[in-house]
């Protein structure tokens, strides 16, 4: 192993903090804590870790308020962020404003550092290559930039909602399941608990089918998702 | 097995019932006038006749048996004792003075007699009954026409008006129905109508109001719940991870050192308790939200300071407690809630403020009881004296593992007694909470 990866850890409560870190460290990361929003802004940009955990529920700047400022910084650092909430529905503060993943305290220590590994993994730099455009249907991705539209309007989407977008573009008519998006834009090789793909898909359909726009991405019950041209 | 009528038709049924009595009762009486005065007025016709025949009695004795009646009328003369002297074809029988009605071979005949002035005789004039008879029943007929006439006119206007006086309960009912928001404005001009309007619409505001006090009792339900599932999950993920750390990193016990152990264990330690205590404080929050009347018993606010110091004092031994306050003076509380309160302001004099010294004062301010905790620690900055209050709200200063229910459950039992709690700066140097009961 060449350098240890550098993770923050963002929990207002002294109690979580230290024991992640603890747990962190002896899985073989160099942790960074801080106790609340503003101070994990400074520690990202002084040390500039490789990610970020990040507790959504804190006074004053909370989870969403600092995944937005990172965002709108143009910093790309992978987010997970920890909910004490079981969110039954798919409105789980943070991912909207562009975190990357999200676990539900209490959660298992070995599914978050299996998570940070992948989230490392594919953040990793030079795997981004030639710009190239993929079109399906009404939509066009244009790779390089990074920019989405459909039926020539443009739509905002996050970092991961583009990338799940364009795995579901480039396979449009094949019908992937959970699991292989799981591997394909997260880059989880391992049985991950979590119904983030659907969260996703549920939030690029909100903005897909913006303006009374035909569904684009289908699911297919038992099996997964697709994206398929209405017409 | 009831049947079920509008109210209007109702209204019109009565009408019909009352007319129909009225006018049944009116039609009798005006048959029977009228009955009466065409006898009456065929009886003078008849004296009349008989008048005119008396004073020619002489003259008619001798022609009346000549005279072809056809029934339609009949003289007889007799004499005083019954003797016949003369009569036309149709004989009437033996009469005294005076109206008669007769039979005679089964037609009803009205007479008239009366005394002739020649050989002292009886003169009696007849016609048939049948002719009073028939103007009688043509009238009765038009007086009946007229009744029928007028129960139906009543019986048509009682529905039209009962119609209208029934059509404010009608909107009302509809406007009920479709829950209009408000039922007040629109006047009928039927005062009982207006009347059930505005009750039925102080009753709906009622139930909305109900409404909404019980929705905003759920959201606070709802928000309470999912604070106090965050404040148990969060200590629960620090456990989890560090019994993680201790079975699966270390499952050998040769990663952590024997320091580093002892800290895991005591960190595990004291967040068991935090959860435990926060379990504990929740269970009294219920506890505080559920008790009535009566538990309210008099009790003394001096003696309850005083058992609460002696047990703080074993349990913090290098704190300084005293408390200041005459006995005897009584009010209606929970004894268990006083005590919460006083044992909590100590406890967060200690554990948050660090202080050595705290001092319990209990006086009266007019009605009104003050219990006063001033203690010499950090204090609670002039920003977060309010907030601290509230459930699950932490100071700044706050030392770790407190529940942060302490001083919510503080102003909980203070509420509970019709009082307030705040904090202020001690003249001692650190906090003073100030918890007024109201008297009574």
């Amino acid at each position: 192993m060449i350098e240890p990866a550098t993770v923050l850890v963002v929990d207002d409560d002294e109690d979580v903090l230290a024991s992640l870190q603890r747990g962190l460290r002896l899985s073989g990361f160099d942790v960074l804590t801080a106790a609340t929003g503003t101070q994990a802004l400074e520690v990202v940009a002084r040390r500039r870790p490789d990610a970020m955990v990040l507790d959504m529920n804190m006074p004053v700047l909370d989870g969403t308020g600092v995944v937005t400022a990172l965002r709108s910084n143009g910093n790309d650092i992978p987010i997970c962020v920890l909910s004490a909430r079981s969110t039954v529905g798919d409105r789980i503060a943070g991912l909207e404003s562009g975190a990357d993943d999200y676990l539900t305290k209490p959660f298992v220590l070995a599914e978050l550092v299996a998570r940070i590994r992948a989230m490392l993994r594919r953040s990793a730099p030079g795997t981004p290559g030639a710009g190239s455009v993929v079109r399906a249907g009404g939509l066009e991705l244009d790779t390089a930039g990074r920019r989405a539209r459909i039926d020539g309007t443009e739509v905002e989407l996050t970092k991961r909602e583009f990338e799940l977008l364009e795995v579901l573009a480039r396979n449009a008519g094949i019908v992937l399941s959970r699991d292989r998006l799981l591997a394909l834009v997260w880059g989880y090789d391992f049985d991950a608990d979590t119904n983030v793909v659907d969260v996703f898909v549920g939030y690029l359909r909100r903005k897909l089918e913006a303006g009374g726009r035909p569904r684009l991405l289908h699911t297919v019950r038992g099996v997964g998702f697709v994206l398929r041209d209405a017409a | 097995m009831t049947h079920r009528f509008s109210l209007r038709a109702r209204v019109a049924a009565a009408t019909a019932l009352g007319t129909t009595l009225v006018v049944a009762v009116l039609g009798v009486l005006v048959a029977l006038a009228i009955t009466r005065n065409n006898l009456a007025q065929l009886d003078r016709r008849l004296e009349t006749a008989t008048q005119v025949l008396v004073a020619n009695a002489g003259t008619a004795g001798l022609f009346l048996p000549a005279l072809g009646d056809a029934g339609a009328f009949a003289v007889t003369i007799r004499t005083e004792s019954g003797g016949l002297l003369s009569s036309t074809p149709t004989e009437l029988p033996a009469l005294s003075p005076g109206a008669h009605t007769v039979d005679l071979g089964g037609t009803a005949y009205r007479t008239y007699t009366a005394p002739t002035d020649r050989l002292p005789s009886l003169l009696s004039v007849a016609v048939p009954y049948a002719e009073a008879q028939d103007i009688t029943t043509e009238q009765h007929r038009q007086l009946a026409v007229a009744g029928a006439i007028a129960v139906a006119v009543a019986t048509a206007l009682g529905w039209i008006f009962g119609g209208r006086a029934v059509r404010p309960l009608v909107d009302l009912t509809r406007r009920i129905v479709a829950r209009a928001p408000t039922l007040e404005p629109r006047r009928s001009g039927i005062r009982e109508a207006d009347e059930l309007a505005a009750a039925a619409g102080d009753m709906l505001s009622d139930v909305a109001r109900a409404q909404a006090a019980t929705d905003a009792a759920l959201a606070t339900a709802r928000d309470f719940a999912a604070a106090a599932a965050h404040e148990l999950r969060t200590p629960l993920t620090a456990m989890r991870t560090d019994l993680e750390v201790l079975s699966t990193l270390d499952p050998a016990g040769d990663v952590l050192s024997a320091e580093e152990r002892t800290e895991i264990l005591g960190d595990l330690t004291r967040m068991q308790s935090r959860v435990e205590s926060t379990l504990d404080d929740l269970e009294r929050l219920a506890r505080g939200d559920l008790s009535t009347s009566r538990d309210f018993v008099p009790t003394d606010p001096v003696e309850i300071c005083d058992a609460a110091a002696a047990d703080a004092t074993s349990r913090h031994p290098g704190v300084q407690i005293e408390v200041v306050g005459e006995t005897g003076r009584e009010i209606r509380a929970l004894p268990s809630g006083l005590r919460l309160v006083v044992d909590n302001a100590v406890a967060n004099s200690v554990r948050h403020g660090r202080a050595r010294r705290i001092r319990l004062a209990v006086t009266a301010d007019g009605t009104d009881t003050v219990l006063t905790v001033d203690d010499d620690g950090r204090g609670v900055p002039a920003g977060e004296r309010g907030a601290v209050f509230e459930r699950f709200r932490r100071g700044s200063g706050a030392a770790r593992g407190g529940s942060g229910l302490g001083l919510a459950l503080v102003a909980q039992q203070a509420a509970l007694h019709g009082g307030t709690a705040r904090l202020e700066e001690s003249p001692l140097g650190g906090a003073r909470l100030t918890v007024r009961f109201a008297a009574g």
